[in-house]
């Protein structure tokens, strides 16, 4: 088997990111992984939907499913069941992975099918400017929040880890390395792989920076457990200035298409005469 | 010789079951039937009824009287006693009921099976009927399961004997014909034509009067393949089945209005990527939650207008039972051939309705519109959007070759990437307009039954089409001359395929059920005419056949 190039994913498209935005790094991250995979482009669909994180499959080669704000979460599914040999891979931002598409979030840790999430966690609403994200935190001030923000904070990754998510990971937009590598277990993870990528948002949010990051995460060390979903409870739920960074949680648990034993791709799907009698023939 | 039976009783009381015994014993002797379903939206209790039209010849609705009432229930016999003609009988167990001919009650209670007083009463009909006695138990043994198949057959051939015992021939009915009948539901025959048209995946919510559907593909998932997931919410299910479709797999989902409201951004999602799918709305009476399990043909125009934008769609209405195979076997064809949604509008009278039909020889889709392997081969540089003559790119799925496909709800260029460029975003208005000539231009025009002649013409869509087709038949019968006009492709529609029917009548009428008048507008839209005369019903009921004659008749003279 020929070893797949980063050329094959490189592309010229303009980028209408912000000078900075942590997407540049993801994205260098997101080929980087899948070179490293031995994935080609034309094996993978990277289905997203609107704002900044979900513009990066423009800005590869790559099969594109670039769909509706939120709703990218239950395309991917439908994607991979109809399509079961290709790699899907979503990417949202917090906006539309954890508001507008929450439900499906939700229902997806169930359905465990065998996609990878990544989430682009950058607290913040950038394409609309600067609203609150379902992970502001408390009481920031914002244009419609003028007295700051009410709500607490969504925490994404103890809902994943209290749902038996088959994988729960958070990497740093800027940490490559740590990327890439978290990627490629999450893509090889079969069921549904979740990534938390935190991000500085350079336009908005002055508080979470790259010297933030910086000062506040910490790798998780071999000492760590994945597999004690107590434990990982126990992290993602205790308050804390300092953010892990690495496999939370994973599992084994059959995904999707092994459970219900479909995994046809139902493109080819060729119904017969005969089939179609046998079904009239019960109405008889 | 035609004979209304009403089954009627608190949900739970088995009436389905009785419907089936009697629809399936039509079927086999040679006789047709046609039911509709009132039901209240709980799941015990409350005042349901079948009413079962039973005729030596095809019948597509029933009548609003009643010459049998097969009351399992006090409170139904007091409120339906009013609707029985002047020879009917009633068929019941209360105290005091001193009308009833036979007491199903009794015969269940007597075998202490208090449950199946519903067979005995459906078994003493078959009786009146004139059924044969083998074939009734050939209807209970397909009906009931093997645990209590035996008590139910005791019970039944003791009340049919009963019948017969009584020496009552009233309401015997020859049978016409023997040809080989099937005793059949609009939805499941909705259901067989996605099969047929080679659907492969399904996700919907479950709603009534939309959710057989979704059970029925399900029941046959491992005989066919067809994988049915369940989603979290309409929106869901939609966007999934443009996920699935987008991987070239034939896609549909099915809900009512309130459903299909939700799914109305990935309508015209679909609609922006040319992503084929079909989304069937088994229309109820709104606004909001409405009436549940009642009837209205009262969202084509939100049907219609689904989707902000401007992009082609198609909306199509199966007719009546034995149409809705049809029909949604060639929406999956116009669907990918077309590259556009296509939405298919039931109501719960058709979803629910079931009908004594012919068999058939099915015809299935076995040609596809998507680019082979091979196809794919040929091509160097493939674009998901290139600009073609009429609008329509040839569609490539994800993974069959080494070309990418690119699909983006943003406006995009020709490979499918996004973009703000003035002239790309004029170029792709231009080819969706191209689009939906094309589409316009292998439109469907109405059926027309008739003569050449200036007699009224009564014009409907959907489900409706049935109970007009009765009155109308028993009009001419009468010797007064009526011609018809069955919309069944509702969208987009042009002038000149209908207009000249309408303009040789003295006379235009249309018959829709619902406070709307949805056809009647989009006629006036399209065509600047004005229909002369409506008959609408607004209850939540489909038409019977007696009061749609006489509205008709005062008309037409």
């Amino acid at each position: 088997m020929t070893q797949v190039s980063l050329d094959l994913y490189k592309s010229n498209f303009e980028r209408a990111w912000c000078p900075g935005c942590g997407n540049f790094g993801i994205l260098g991250g997101v080929q980087q992984a899948l070179v490293d995979l031995n994935l080609a482009p034309h094996e993978v669909i990277i289905c997203t939907g609107i704002g900044q994180a979900p513009k990066l499959p423009h800005y590869m080669n790559v099969n594109t499913f670039n769909g509706l704000h939120g709703r990218e979460v239950a395309t991917a599914q439908a994607i991979k069941i109809a399509s079961p040999e290709m790699k899907v891979i979503v990417h949202a931002g917090d906006g539309g992975a954890y508001g507008e598409g929450g439900n499906h979030f939700i229902h997806g840790l169930r359905r465990n099918v065998d996609i990878t999430v990544v989430v682009h966690d950058n607290h913040i609403y950038g394409l609309t400017k600067g609203q609150a994200s379902p992970t502001t935190d408390a009481g920031t001030i914002t244009k419609v929040n003028p007295e700051g923000v009410a709500s607490r904070p969504m925490n994404p990754l103890a809902l994943a880890v209290s749902q038996s998510t088959a994988f729960v990971a958070q990497t740093l937009s800027s940490n490559t390395k740590h990327m890439v590598e978290i990627l490629k277990q999450a893509i090889s993870h079969r069921g549904f792989s979740y990534v938390n990528i935190l991000q500085p948002c350079v336009t908005w949010d002055h508080v979470h920076t790259y010297k933030f990051y910086n000062e506040h995460t910490y790798l998780l060390d071999d000492t760590w457990n994945p597999e004690d979903q107590m434990a990982a409870l126990n992290l993602v739920l205790t308050p804390s200035d300092r953010i892990p960074l690495g496999v939370i949680y994973r599992n084994s648990k059959s995904p999707w298409d092994e459970v219900t034993h479909h995994r046809t791709d139902l493109s080819l799907h060729n119904i017969k005469t005969e089939q179609v009698k046998n079904l009239i023939s019960k109405f008889a | 010789m035609e004979v209304n039976i009403r089954i009627s009783g608190s949900a739970g009381q088995g009436m389905a079951t009785a419907q089936d015994i009697l629809g399936i014993a039509c079927a086999r002797s040679g006789l047709y039937a046609y039911s509709v379903n009132d039901v209240e939206s709980r799941i015990r209790g409350g005042n349901n009824f079948s009413q079962v039209k039973v005729s030596e010849n095809p019948v597509s609705a029933v009548d609003s009287y009643v010459d049998i009432l097969c009351a399992l229930s006090e409170p139904t016999l007091t409120e339906y006693t009013e609707f029985l003609c002047e020879n009917g009988i009633v068929i019941a167990g209360f105290s005091g009921t001193k009308t009833a001919v036979f007491n199903p009650d009794e015969m269940a209670a007597k075998h202490k099976m208090p449950k199946a007083s519903g067979t005995a009463a459906v078994a003493y009909t078959c009786g009146l009927l004139g059924i044969n006695r083998d074939v009734l138990i050939s209807s209970m043994t397909s009906v009931f399961p093997e645990k209590i198949r035996e008590i139910n057959l005791i019970i039944g051939l003791e009340s049919f004997d009963a019948a017969v015992l009584s020496g009552n021939t009233t309401f015997q009915v020859k049978p016409a014909n023997q040809t080989k009948k099937l005793w059949i539901s609009g939805n499941a025959m909705l259901s067989l034509g996605a099969v047929a048209g080679n659907v492969s995946f399904m996700s919907a919510y479950p709603m009534s009067p939309a959710t057989s559907i979704m059970t029925n593909l399900s029941q046959w998932s491992s005989e066919t393949g067809i994988i049915v997931e369940q989603a979290e919410d309409e929106i869901s299910a939609i966007n999934m089945v443009a996920g699935a479709a987008y991987t070239g797999a034939r896609s549909m989902t099915a809900s009512s209005g309130g459903g299909f409201a939700l799914m109305v951004e990935g309508v015209s999602l679909l609609g922006m990527i040319e992503t084929p799918a079909v989304i069937v709305i088994a229309q109820r009476p709104g606004p909001a939650t409405g009436l549940p399990t009642r009837t209205m043909q009262g969202d084509l125009r939100m049907a219609i207008h689904a989707g902000h934008g401007y992009f082609p769609k198609v909306v199509l209405a199966p007719c009546g039972v034995e149409d809705a195979y049809e029909t949604t076997r060639n929406a999956f064809d116009i669907a990918e051939e077309f590259q556009v949604p296509v939405i298919v509008l039931t109501d719960q009278h058709l979803q629910d309705s079931y009908k004594v039909i012919e068999d058939f020889e099915p015809e299935i889709s076995s040609k596809r519109y998507i680019l082979t392997a091979e196809d794919l081969e040929k091509i160097s540089d493939y674009k998901r959007f290139a600009l073609t003559e009429n609008g329509i790119s040839p569609m490539a799925c994800p993974g069959h070759s080494k070309h990418l496909v690119i699909v983006d709800s943003d406006e995009h260029d020709e490979y499918g990437h996004l973009t703000e460029k003035p002239d790309i975003a004029a170029a792709m208005v231009e080819k969706r307009e191209k689009h939906m000539q094309t589409v316009m231009a292998n439109a469907i025009a109405p059926v027309f039954d008739g003569e050449d002649s200036d007699a009224p013409l009564v014009m409907t869509w959907g489900s409706t089409t049935g109970v007009v087709k009765e009155a109308v038949a028993k009009l001419r019968s009468a010797g007064i001359n009526v011609n018809m006009l069955v919309f069944k492709w509702l969208w987009p529609l042009a002038p000149e395929m209908f207009v000249k029917y309408m303009e040789t009548a003295r006379k235009t009428i249309i018959v829709e059920n619902s406070v709307s008048g949805e056809l009647e507008s989009v006629i006036r839209e399209i065509a600047l005419k004005t229909v002369d005369s409506t008959i609408r019903k607004v209850t939540g009921r489909p038409f019977n056949t007696d009061e749609l004659v006489r509205s008709l008749e005062s008309e037409v003279k």
